[in-house]
């Protein structure tokens, strides 16, 4: 196969409880896209669908996902 | 990889947190890549993490173990309002994430492919990752190869033909094997069943009337994701007056939630007179998840545009007549399993192609092409399939109907087909190349993420290959073998890169003729990232190359300049059998749509036997 092996094997950490994270700043940082996501929201979609059949566009998903 | 002595087999407890933050659509195909999962290895302890609002399904589900879920309202409205400060706000989102945070996990998958959610991957302790998360300098890291397919082709809004749920199922299984070990036998046992979800839902309490119960119901979903993908209020009391008409066995459900109101009432204000009023059952804005799960179930067709109506009624194993409108996919997010049927216009209209204007591509389905399209399926027990689409609406006498509409059908490929469900075109037309690219994008990441490689072309019919596209692919041809070259040669020069920073005992200190030598081969590199860029703008079907060549060099591992030479070469490499695979593809091609040449076998020549 043509590819690096690695890609699917994710991302391998072998001691997840030493990793050294920045949580402030990853806290922050999904605070800020989730509220650019529900900001976009609010700019776009007025509709406010209380149903579950009904999904809102404007929650990232893998076709609408931002990055 | 995990070593064999962390994790040992699939029935051994392995704790797995999934983050689908995304909608009930995503949410419900996630559901069914984690049956699939869970059938295989039983161990998984599942904990899901979903928006509150969007929860109910997961919440159904006997086999997950937990489902988490993010009050977005709550946390983040006052946040909007200026009723809570950032550092308030920031105190209650670390609040509850903390007991995700409090012990490592096995598995963490992120499928809501999000900004936001990358952040939240990255602060989970896991042994394994896939999906989006951040790096250390907080930049995007898409961590394994199908995440670099959906960013780089999916997200992009490129054409392909892998469904969502067969991406997320193999993505899922491929990492299980390789850390976890061969699955379980699970034999055939179906990932969909009426039984999917433990609902609590007394249809009589919706006021169904036990005499409803004798009908065959069909159900309506009235809405849709977007005004777009929305069907008529008019056409839909058409095609229910149709069939209420020529199916006295059958009874209209319709379903939707309490923004469908309007249009149940104009539905129901064209229909009124037309019909006996009994058989219309109104559920619009009466239902909760269970009870709208218990109708769709108890369905025997829903017919629906883009909602995930088509996703519940799949998992139930109601079957689905999907009205695909404007630019909705079906190839990724269709009806899944066999026998779900398609409808959408035969071409896409300019506002699809622009993504912006009103659709005209929507006028191609009318309550007439719905109505054939769905006598026609419900009626496959009865001609098995061995009458054609066009002569059964030519007997109801909707022929002209035909020529502004596709109607597939949905079919799981048997395993040595490579699996995974497929669409059908049931109308002979001419292949554009939007379709003949989406087959060739999904060959593409079979070959580079599932280690097995399908037959070139093996859904690709001679007498679909229309002038046109031939030409095209003619064209190009000559742009693909440049694009091979280029990226050939960018695999060799990021091979000189690596094996002369192989030879430094410091990146920062180094004999100026080295420094000079790699400063060049730097530049060069750049040139031919560009050049691929160039060529894939000439050549719009190359976008994806562009893409992917992006999403790879952006994701390099490791940080030493020998380490990013090697990881550019492979991925130049990745690219460059990818456009070879592509080159394969136009050949066989323009292979089949040659003229035939029939060679006649000579007569055997009957010999008298010898006399003796």
């Amino acid at each position: 196969m043509a590819i690096n092996s690695n890609q699917l094997e994710g991302l391998v950490v072998e001691n997840p409880s030493a990793e050294v994270r920045d949580s402030a700043r990853l806290l922050k940082g999904f605070l800020d896209a989730l509220l650019a996501e529900q900001n976009g929201k609010a700019k776009k979609n007025s509709r406010n669908p209380a149903h579950p059949a009904h999904d809102d566009l404007d929650v990232p998903g893998v076709r609408t996902g931002s990055a | 990889m995990l070593s064999s002595t962390t994790v040992s087999n699939a029935t051994l407890p392995h704790r797995m947190l999934v983050i689908q933050m995304a909608r009930t659509s995503d949410l419900m195909q996630s559901l069914m890549a984690l049956r699939a999962a869970k059938q295989l290895y039983p161990g998984l302890k599942i904990t899901l993490v979903a928006r509150e609002r969007f929860a109910a399904a997961a919440k159904k589900v006997p086999w997950i173990e937990q489902v988490v879920e993010f009050p977005s309202e709550e946390l983040l409205s006052p946040a909007l309002q200026g009723r809570k400060s950032e550092h308030q706000t920031l105190n209650e989102i670390a609040n509850w994430a903390t007991p995700l945070l409090a012990q490592p996990w096995d598995f963490c998958f992120n499928w809501t492919y999000s900004e936001a959610s990358s952040f939240l991957a990255a602060l989970i302790p896991s042994r394994v990752k896939l999906g989006f998360t951040r790096r250390a300098d907080m930049t995007l890291s898409a961590v394994d190869g199908w995440s670099h397919f959906i960013q780089g082709i999916v997200q992009s809004g490129l054409q392909q033909n892998i469904h969502l749920t067969d991406i997320l199922t193999t993505q899922l299984l491929t990492a299980l094997q390789l850390h976890v070990g061969d699955p379980v036998e699970a034999g055939d046992m179906p990932v969909t069943s009426k039984g999917f979800f433990r609902l609590e839902s007394n249809l009589q309490r919706l006021g169904v009337h036990p005499r409803e119960f004798s009908r065959k119901w069909i159900g309506l979903q009235l809405g849709a994701g977007s005004l777009d993908k929305t069907w008529d209020p008019l056409n839909w009391a058409e095609l229910a007056t149709y069939i209420l008409d020529r199916h006295p066995d059958t009874q209209i459900v319709l379903l939707g939630g309490p923004e469908d109101a309007g249009r149940a009432e104009r539905f129901l204000e064209h229909i009124e007179g037309l019909v006996e009023d009994s058989r219309i059952l109104n559920m619009i804005g009466k239902t909760d998840f269970d009870s709208w799960a218990a109708l769709i179930g108890r369905c025997q067709w829903v017919i629906a545009g883009d909602t995930a109506a088509v996703h519940l009624a799949s998992i139930l194993g109601t079957r689905v007549l999907n009205l695909s409108l404007a630019t909705y996919r079906s190839a990724e997010t269709g009806p899944y399993g066999n026998g779900h049927y398609v409808l959408s216009a035969s071409a896409n209209c300019p506002a699809c192609r622009r993504s912006e204007g009103a659709h005209t591509c929507k006028d191609a389905i009318s309550a007439e092409a719905a109505y054939a399209a769905w006598s026609y399926a419900a009626h496959e027990w009865s001609h098995r399939r061995a009458t054609s689409v066009e002569s059964h609406f030519q007997g109801l006498g909707f022929s002209t109907e035909l020529a502004g509409i596709q109607l597939s059908r949905s079919r799981i490929r048997p395993t040595d087909q490579g699996g995974g469900v497929v669409y059908e075109p049931l109308i002979s037309r001419p292949m554009e190349m939007d379709e003949w690219l989406s087959q060739v994008n999904g060959h593409l990441a079979r070959y580079w993420y599932c280690g097995w490689t399908p037959t070139i072309g093996q859904e690709v019919e001679r007498e679909r290959l229309s002038p046109r596209l031939i030409r095209e692919l003619r064209d190009l041809d000559e742009a693909a073998l440049v694009l091979n070259k280029v990226c050939e040669e960018a695999r060799r020069t990021a091979l000189q890169i690596e094996g002369l920073s192989g030879k430094l005992k410091s990146e920062r200190l180094m004999p100026v003729g080295l420094r000079e030598e790699l400063q060049s081969l730097g530049r060069k590199l750049q040139e031919l990232e560009n050049l691929v860029d160039r060529l894939s703008n000439a050549q719009l079907p190359l976008k994806g190359f562009s893409q992917m060549a992006k999403v790879l060099l952006h994701n390099l591992k490791g940080d030493a300049l020998k380490d990013l030479g090697r990881e550019s070469a492979l991925s130049y490499g990745q690219l460059a059998h990818g456009v070879q695979v592509l080159r394969d593809w136009i050949s066989h091609s323009l292979n089949l749509s040659r003229p035939r040449i029939l060679v006649m076998k000579p007569a055997p020549i009957e010999q008298a036997p010898l006399e003796q």
